[in-house]
């Protein structure tokens, strides 16, 4: 029967009704695990629109601009036991989960478009987990009225897809043989692409780089990683690569993040001396594009490092030398549920010796504020924002802390970060607990958000994508976040 | 001279002690005006002789407390400053104060120093070792060691403190000395010296002390790089170590202002290990180092092990080490230099120690970039005594003059209270060059700080304005567990 409201309809109007709830609830965050039908907890942001991602457990959200819409492709995990192969609504197959695409021009009103089945296997073995989207004007070489799509799939390496109909991607170009990927990167201007992958005879997850420009003809350039992780080095594997962020040929810096949740290691390096040192992955060679390094506690790893730039510090306006400062903010994930491993958090680091840096703060969510170690699921750091565009850049970073859900930092005094909101989403019937080796015995843990990744966009949204399958949230900020950010008002 | 700066002085002490402006939102400092305070309140007061000051250290000797205070030589206008008590012209050296009574400081003795300004000169540097501790020394005496200028080293039994007699000497011909520590219970001393032949003014001499009298050098110790023979990139010369023989660890600080090297080493090793100045000999008791950054100096490095942290008490890993790093300021009005703040690193994992927060002052809070004289952080205060250890933390800011740093989550250091003296006629301007024309300005320069197991804080200006002995008022007393006033 189809009734006067669409589902579409009925699902802003929840939206908006538990916006309205929301802001007339206590904005504190609660101190009991959530429950179903309890409002999200929020300060300073606020709910405006909402898909469900098929019930998939969600990863990277990519957002684009291309022909006047805003795209947001959603890398999801694997699926496991009942939840391998969720419904497709769109074709009505069962899929095992890939890219989600969906249409967030209007963001109160997201309109899911495509899935793209992804690998088989359960969580970061499966799936298609990263995105990374270009258009075809700026990689150089590509269609320029295409637009690209990259992403890892599961563990076998990389695909780039046609979106240029976003509702009907097409497979391009495949690059497999691998035996693990994770965070790539790739740079719209030029079309130099960062790949981590494990090829044979590597010992530890590397970074391939290719030249994409041309995404139908893939160009392999070099292999990339730490002394020691390369084909023939013996003696202890150094930790392997999470992920990366490039300024691209401007900033020419790329900054590695190894690690993980322990052991972390930022490593700063040319661009040019790696893209066009020599080759070859000998110690020498693997040294050279390096300018610096920062050896974390092995209590913490590097999932993000997110290069913030130079900005001026207001704090050090009268100091002669170093009121300009070259900070990058490392953030480190959360594995074990339940606070069951050291807290990881986000440190931001001085790097304006280059070659030198240092941290010299660090922030994290107080743990008592929601008595998140007994919610359940993982509490503590994952993941932030990667834009560096406006609104947001140098101002204000929006980092994941899976049930403690998104936290918007104040960054303009990197030495001194405070939080100005945060947004904890509702749970719904698709929020799955999280089971596992939960301190020391095999179990479950409640229901409870589990906020991934997050991403922003130039019209100041935040996207909010949850890994324990609960979808995917869109958000904007209210109150004082939004007069930081230059925002008009609401 | 100094007698007709009595009056003036002590009417400003009156003042200060009737009139505290709370809020530091001032510019230049006046004289005649109160100190700036939140949380503290001066106490008593010494002039020092109008000596410029560097390392206060206090000790309950017998039944008294006695302040023994190094102070840098004078400047090239007033190089040896007038003794009152003997009329003589001296060289700034050692100020032996009675603090029994903070309200009422005595002024005992001084033990002239050595000719140069600054830290050419003077005597700056003081430790004290009771007999009753030292395992060969006379039990009823008490032992001052203390750098003569940058010549070396002299141990002097103070046991009668108004009559000090030198013991023994250590160099006498070196080109720079600093911040050496003496363990009293075992009478070892890590004393910062300039041996020939190192390629840095400032390494580390390893001495047997426990007999004062006859020192026995055990060993020389630094960086690899810096021993004799060594070529290439000199590494930065260490400041001075802090040792937690408990724990059989040293933390050597390298750099007061830049290239600052955090050093964990196993003291044992240390002692015990082969002594030849070889690269690997110097390896061998290194546990641990963090290279900090070319900005910041590691001038202090405090140890605070087995802090349990709230944050993390439902987290693995809930106590953690750390060591408290303080970067000193050597720059008048700000220029040209980074900020120089506290850092605090969490050193559980010791091959990998990482500085995890930091504790600054705001500038604006004060214009303190505009008052004159330096503006940043110095030194901490070092004694481990029960009241204020791993609770409390006292740090010179010069002249933003000393803050109290509630530190028991290192990841999260709080400042509850500070105190900026008031300046009088003795103290000392303070230039810089512009346009080159010198351009001078007068403001207080807190320098160094220590405390006492009563609970009293000592700070000394580098200015020549003397001795402030304060103590908490309000909310941080119970921090200290201190009764209230």
């Amino acid at each position: 029967m189809t009734g006067k409201f669409s589902a579409r309809a009925i699902i802003a109007l929840a939206v908006a009704a538990s916006a309205l709830i929301a802001s007339l609830a206590a904005a504190q965050t609660r101190k009991e695990a959530p429950k179903i039908g309890d409002p999200p907890e929020a300060m300073n942001t606020r709910l405006v629109g909402y898909n469900d991602l098929q019930g998939r457990t969600a990863y990277q959200p990519t957002i684009f601009k291309q022909r006047g819409r805003y795209i947001a492709y959603i890398g999801h995990h694997g699926g496991s036991g009942e939840f391998a192969k969720p419904l497709n609504t769109i074709n009505g197959q069962a899929e095992l989960n890939g890219t989600s695409i969906v249409d967030v021009t209007d963001p109160k009103q997201p309109k899911y478009l495509a899935h793209i089945p992804g690998a088989v296997g359960d969580g970061e073995a499966g799936a298609a987990q990263m995105t990374r989207v270009c258009d075809g004007r700026s990689l150089g070489k590509g269609d320029p009225d295409k637009v690209y799509l990259l992403r890892a799939f599961g563990r076998d390496g990389h695909e780039i897809w046609d979106v240029t109909d976003p509702a009907k991607p097409k497979v391009l170009t495949r690059l497999m043989g691998m035996s693990d990927t994770h965070k790539n990167y790739w740079e719209c201007e030029g079309g130099i692409a960062y790949l981590v992958s494990t090829p044979p005879g590597w010992r530890a997850r590397m970074t391939q780089v290719y030249d994409l420009s041309d995404p139908a003809n893939p160009v392999k350039i070099r292999d990339f990683g730490l002394v020691g992780q390369q084909p023939g080095a013996t003696g202890a594997i150094p930790v392997a690569i999470h992920g990366l962020i490039s300024t691209g040929p401007k900033g020419n810096r790329v900054y590695f993040a190894f690690g993980t949740n322990k052991g972390g290691i930022v490593q700063i390096v040319d661009r040019d001396k790696l893209l066009k040192g020599p080759k070859e992955p000998t110690p020498e060679n693997l040294l050279y594009p390096q300018v610096g390094r920062l050896d974390m506690s092995p209590l913490y790893g590097a999932h993000t490092s997110l290069p913030l730039g130079k900005f001026k510090i207001p704090e050090f306006a009268h100091e002669k030398e170093g009121a300009e400062r070259d900070i990058i903010m490392v953030v480190g994930e959360t594995f074990r549920e339940e606070c069951g491993e050291g807290r990881q958090m986000a440190f931001f680091v001085d790097d304006t010796v280059e070659g030198k840096p240092m941290v010299v703060s660090h922030w994290t969510v107080p743990e008592a504020s929601g008595n998140f170690c007994a919610r359940g699921g993982r509490f503590g750091s994952h993941s932030s924002n990667e834009s560096m565009g406006p609104p947001f850049y140098q101002k204000l970073t929006f980092v994941t802390f899976f049930n403690a859900g998104v936290r918007v930092l104040d960054i303009r005094n990197p030495y001194e970060p405070k939080e100005v909101g945060y947004f904890i989403p509702s749970i719904t019937k698709a929020t799955q607990p999280r089971c596992g080796m939960i301190g020391g015995q095999q179990r479950c843990s409640n229901a409870v958000i589990q906020s991934n990744n997050a991403e922003t966009d130039d019209r100041g949204y935040i996207y909010l994508a949850d890994r324990a399958n609960t979808g995917l949230h869109i958000l904007e900020l209210t109150g004082e976040a939004r007069a930081i950010a230059g925002l008009p008002p609401l | 001279m100094s007698q007709m700066l009595r009056m003036p002085i002590a009417a400003a002490v009156f003042v200060a002690l009737i009139l505290v402006i709370p809020a530091a939102a001032q510019q230049m400092q006046k004289i005649g005006a109160p100190p700036e305070a939140s949380n503290m309140r001066l106490v008593g007061y010494n002039e020092l002789q109008a000596r410029s000051a560097y390392q206060p250290t206090i000790v309950h000797q017998g039944d008294r407390y006695i302040a023994y205070i190094g102070h840098h030589g004078g400047s090239p206008d007033v190089p040896r400053p007038i003794n009152a008590q003997t009329g003589e012209a001296e060289f700034n050296g050692t100020s032996i104060v009675d603090v029994t009574d903070p309200a009422h400081p005595k002024y005992l003795k001084h033990i002239p120093g050595t000719a140069g300004s600054g830290e050419g000169g003077g005597a700056q540097m003081t430790r004290i070792c009771s007999g009753a501790t030292l395992p060969r020394a006379d039990r009823g005496k008490f032992y001052l060691l203390r750098t003569l200028g940058t010549r070396g080293h002299e141990v002097w039994d103070v046991t009668d403190p108004t009559k000090p007699a030198l013991l023994a000497s250590i160099g006498g011909d070196y080109k720079d000395t600093h911040k050496s520590w003496w363990e009293c219970d075992s009478g070892v001393a890590y004393i910062v010296s300039a041996v020939p032949g190192w390629r840095v003014n400032r390494m580390t001499e390893v001495y047997d002390l426990g007999d004062p009298a006859h020192p026995v050098k055990i060993r020389d110790f630094g960086l690899p790089g810096q021993e004799p023979g060594s070529t290439g990139p000199v590494p930065t010369d260490v400041h001075g170590p802090i040792p937690l023989p408990q724990s059989n660890r040293i933390y050597f600080g390298y750099g007061s202002s830049k290239g600052g090297i955090l050093q964990i080493v196993d003291r044992d090793k240390l002692l015990h290990g082969p002594k030849e100045p070889t690269p690997d000999n110097l390896r061998y008791p290194e546990i641990g180092r963090l290279e900090i950054s070319p900005l910041v100096g590691a001038h202090t490095a405090f140890p605070m092990p087995q802090m349990p942290i709230a944050e993390f008490a439902k987290d693995g890993y809930a106590t953690r080490d750390f060591v408290m790093i303080v970067n000193e300021a050597t720059q008048n009005e700000c220029k040209p230099q980074g900020r120089e703040m506290v850092w605090f690193a969490d050193v559980t994992i010791e091959a990998h120690p990482m500085i995890v927060s930091n504790f600054m002052v705001h500038e604006a809070s004060g214009d303190f970039c505009s008052r004159g004289g330096r503006f940043g952080a110095h030194s901490s205060n070092e004694s481990m005594a029960p009241v204020f250890y791993k609770k409390l933390a006292f740090v010179t800011f010069f002249n933003a003059g000393v803050r109290a740093i509630d530190v028991r989550d290192p990841y999260a250091p709080k400042e509850v209270g500070y105190f900026i003296p008031a300046i009088t006629e003795a103290t000392d301007k303070r230039c810089i060059r512009v346009d080159g024309q010198p351009k001078c300005k007068v403001a207080i320069q807190t320098n160094n700080v220590e405390t006492d197991d009563r609970g009293y804080i000592y700070i000394v200006d580098r200015a020549n304005t003397g001795l402030h002995i304060l103590e908490l008022t309000g909310a941080p007393r119970a921090i200290a567990g201190l009764p209230p006033l």
